[in-house]
């Protein structure tokens, strides 16, 4: 299948969009996530999961917001009728950047997984190379590939992790989750900043939201896929607190060790298909990030095919991963540290503040035409309708399509 | 366009084939047990049994039935990593843990503390938390050269016997759960060398024997269940021991003349019913004299929950289902007035049971049990002013007992195989003293 240089033809169903936002917080989240809040709240760490999805909820109302406000229009489309073609460019540059960075720390965390648990005298390189080609092969082929390929994968995951929750539950000790809030509801706070980062990585939605059929079913199916990650981090943050109780946070990969400990009729062991499933998604992660940073960066250069982008950037991801922690110590130093803080920064107030200005300042987008009020009638072909291909090399600002986009 | 993309593919799938970190089964040195004890100058001596594959009939070269399938290996190191990288020196195969069953160790070690093991047993990569471990009052590594006559594979047969048995049965992820679980210590299924001699005085054919429970304080053993007090613990700990009790007929026979039984203890004696009175006074043909019932128990559901903490009070309460499994008395265990006699014998049997594992544990001053983390789940405000006093409360807590046991069934037969004359059926007499 060849790929449009623009990408622009490339439309995904709600029902893909449900896998990618589930691959987005869930690749990282499923295997390490309990780690992190059991380090801060230990057995009550898997209540800080719902309090993390309120967090991915307000953005993805941000998202659905600007969507509405920009009918068919992307971030990378809209940014500078709102914030004024010098700005616009800062905020795709620090898009492209963030992406890029989360790209190269989930190639990361997917070698170090890989490191502890299976090949230990690995080279990073050597594990992340394969991972990073298969990624880049698809983010060169747009959106559209990647949301197919969720319609395969993240079903598997889902099964694989209930079928490790029911196995275990066998073995499972409740009374190890109680009392609830045994240290008080701080440390639960403290601990929720954890997924919410992670439940924050859906705002890559605001890269290719419109690109979802149906205006109403891609808002449904994107909350749908937070609440099914919702359970599954529960689920699995759960088992692990009732397998490991107090003990959760000093598991490197809780939810792999809980794989690790059950067997399926008392012989089958599932650890290496948890390695295997994990990946799965974590490659739909990775391609998804990369795809919206090549779009990020190619917008703020004013490229017309982005494709020659995703080879570099891919090399750039392999490297960053690499090269930008010396160890394990140091991700998860970040991860609990830094991250919440600067995602926070990049999940939320960054397109919150863009949401705000293009309120403030009555900015609004117009119906392409063809396209319906409202809900995009698509039927059959993957064509955008109407007006909507950007030509020229996909500049921001075009015939006149904002309101006010003269102002600075 | 299409061959490139061809290539890739086929590129990625042979790189996803991969043969990074292969273990090439001939290459490898199956480690089967491992046992860890005391060594001089604080270190830790490490002894491996590793398999011998041709001795179990594997190969072209097989020499099965010619000794034991196994050799023993030993190094020495300051942590259980150092000892392990100091025995793959020894041993020209790479050292593989993932076929571990159990690893054993000696009392020596267990006292001086075992959260240095736990550690390195949670961050190896090849072993795993389901691994069984166990504690043995002497050597560790004396046990792992026992040579069992059976055709088997020694730490699989242990592993099977442990797991079957049920008796106090602790994983790694036990151990490393209590350890950083506050208001509860570890415990270790305990084992030791069994001494079966070969007919016509030949070699010993030991194995290994299940001998109850070592319990933990805070890290280091602090002493040792026997059998029944290890029962007793798995009760509190809602655990499923798998064991036979015997309950005299005697204490059944006070429960069904409406007194409160006066119960013994497993294999006791009584002297009461008619089947070792004297022949002389009752005109019936002696018989054989034991006065016991042995039920199986089939299923156990048991809760602690506080009541009161001045003193330290909880309610125990467990559903037990039983079943007959050998009527060596002559009371009509088909009766149901017999039946509910027996139950509720029985159910005093496991209450003693119960009381000698708390007696054990508050001499040992070791809460395997959990008695103090049924506090911190439940009282977490009293819990959290009384948690650095906990090791003088332990001693004053009591225990409120509501067992309900239920016998379901006799087995393949209805009443004892004994005599019919000798029978003691309620209502209808039988026996030398009806």
């Amino acid at each position: 299948m060849m790929a449009s240089p623009l990408w622009q033809d490339n439309r995904i169903t709600p029902l893909e969009l449900a896998g990618i936002v589930i691959s987005l917080i869930f690749a990282t989240g499923a295997v390490t996530l309990p780690m992190f809040t059991g380090l801060v709240a230990q057995h009550d760490g898997w209540l800080a999961a719902p309090i993390g999805a309120i967090f991915g909820a307000l953005i993805l109302a941000v998202v659905v917001y600007l969507d509405r406000r920009f009918p068919g229009q992307s971030l990378t489309e809209y940014c500078q009728a709102v914030v004024g073609p010098w700005l616009a460019r800062v905020v795709l540059l620090l898009y492209a950047i963030y992406f890029q960075h989360t790209a190269a720390l989930v190639v990361r965390e997917s070698t170090d997984f890989l490191r502890a648990g299976f090949y230990p005298v690995a080279s990073p390189l050597v594990l992340g190379t394969p991972l990073v080609l298969l990624t880049t092969y698809m983010s060169w082929q747009g959106i559209e590939i990647i949301g197919r390929t969720t319609i395969i994968v993240v079903p598997v995951q889902i099964l694989f992790t209930l079928s490790v929750a029911a196995a275990a539950a066998a073995q499972i000790q409740p009374e190890l989750i109680l009392p609830l809030f045994e240290r008080g509801v701080v440390p639960v706070l403290r601990a929720s900043l954890i997924p919410a980062a992670w439940f924050g990585e859906v705002i890559a939605l605001l890269f290719f939201f419109s690109h979802v059929r149906g205006a109403r079913e891609r808002v449904a199916a994107a909350f749908a896929g937070t609440g099914i990650v919702l359970v599954l981090i529960v689920i699995g943050g759960l088992s692990a607190g009732m397998l490991f109780g107090d003990q959760v946070g000093r598991l490197a990969y809780p939810f792999s060790s809980v794989a690790r400990f059950v067997t399926i009729g008392g012989f089958l062991r599932i650890d290496p298909l948890a390695m295997a499933v994990w990946l799965f998604l974590t490659v739909i992660k990775v391609a998804t990030l990369q795809h919206v940073s090549v779009m990020a960066l190619a917008h703020l250069l004013n490229l017309r095919d982005k494709r020659p982008l995703a080879l570099p950037l891919a090399g750039l991801v392999l490297l960053m991963s690499d090269g930008l922690f010396s160890n394990k110590q140091e991700v998860d130093a970040w991860l609990l540290t830094g991250w919440p803080v600067y995602s926070f920064c990049m999940q939320l107030l960054l397109p919150a503040g863009i949401a705000l200005i293009a309120a403030v300042r009555s900015v609004k987008g117009k119906p392409r035409a063809g396209q319906a009020q409202g809900s995009d009638k698509r039927q059959g072909g993957d064509k955008v309708q109407g007006g909507g291909k950007m030509q020229g090399g996909d500049r921001l600002q075009r015939d006149g399509k904002m309101q006010g986009d003269d102002k600075p | 366009m299409k061959a490139a993309q061809c290539a890739l593919l086929i590129g990625l799938a042979l790189l996803a084939a991969g043969c990074v970190q292969s273990a090439e089964v001939n290459r490898l040195a199956l480690i089967d047990l491992l046992a860890l004890d005391a060594a001089e100058d604080g270190d830790i001596m490490l002894t491996a049994q590793v398999i011998m594959p041709t001795r179990l009939g594997v190969g072209p070269s097989s020499i099965a039935g010619e000794g034991a399938p196994f050799f023993l290996a030993q190094a020495r190191g300051r942590t259980v990593a150092e000892a392990l990288s100091n025995l793959q020196k020894r041993v020209p195969r790479q050292v593989f843990l993932e076929h571990l069953q159990m690893l054993v160790i000696g009392d020596e070690l267990a006292r001086r503390g075992l959260f240095p093991v736990v550690d390195f047993l949670i961050r190896e990569q090849q072993v795993r938390t389901d691994l069984l471990v166990a504690v043995t009052p002497g050597e560790a590594a004396a046990l792992l050269n026992i040579a069992s006559p059976l055709p088997a594979v020694p730490g699989e047969a242990w592993n099977d016997l442990v797991r079957q048995e049920r008796v106090a049965v602790s994983s790694v992820r036990n151990l490393f759960v209590a350890l950083g679980e506050e208001g509860m210590e570890p415990f270790l299924t305990a084992i030791a060398p069994s001494s079966v001699q070969e007919p016509r005085g030949g070699a010993n054919l030991g194995d290994m024997e299940l001998i109850g429970a070592g319990l933990l304080r805070g890290d280091r053993l602090a002493g040792y269940l026997d059998r029944a007090e290890a029962i007793g613990l798995q009760l509190l700990l809602n655990d499923r021991p798998r064991t036979i009790v015997s309950v005299p007929a005697d204490a059944v026979e006070r429960y069904l003349h409406g007194q409160r039984g006066d119960s013994g203890t497993s294999g006791s004696h009584s002297h009461t019913s008619g089947a070792n009175e004297d022949p002389e006074d009752t005109g019936l043909h002696p018989i054989h004299p034991r006065d016991l019932i042995s039920l199986r128990l089939l299923r156990a559901t048991t809760s602690l929950a506080p009541v009161a903490p001045d003193p330290p009070t909880l309610r125990f309460r467990a559903r037990l289902v039983l079943d007959v499994v050998n009527a060596a008395s002559l009371l009509d265990v088909e009766n149901v007035r017999v039946t509910a006699a027996l139950e509720r014998a029985a159910a005093e049997l496991f209450q003693n049971h119960v009381a000698a594992a708390l007696e054990k544990m508050k001499a040992l001053n070791a809460d395997a049990a959990g008695f103090g983390a049924s506090f911190r789940r439940s009282r977490p405000q009293w819990w959290r002013e009384m948690r650095d006093h906990w090791p003088e409360l332990l001693q004053q807590v009591q225990l409120l007992y509501d067992i309900d046991v239920v016998v379901v069934r006799t087995g393949l037969a209805t009443r004892p195989a004994g005599p019919e004359p000798h029978l003691q059926v309620p209502g209808r007499g039988g026996g030398s003293t009806r």
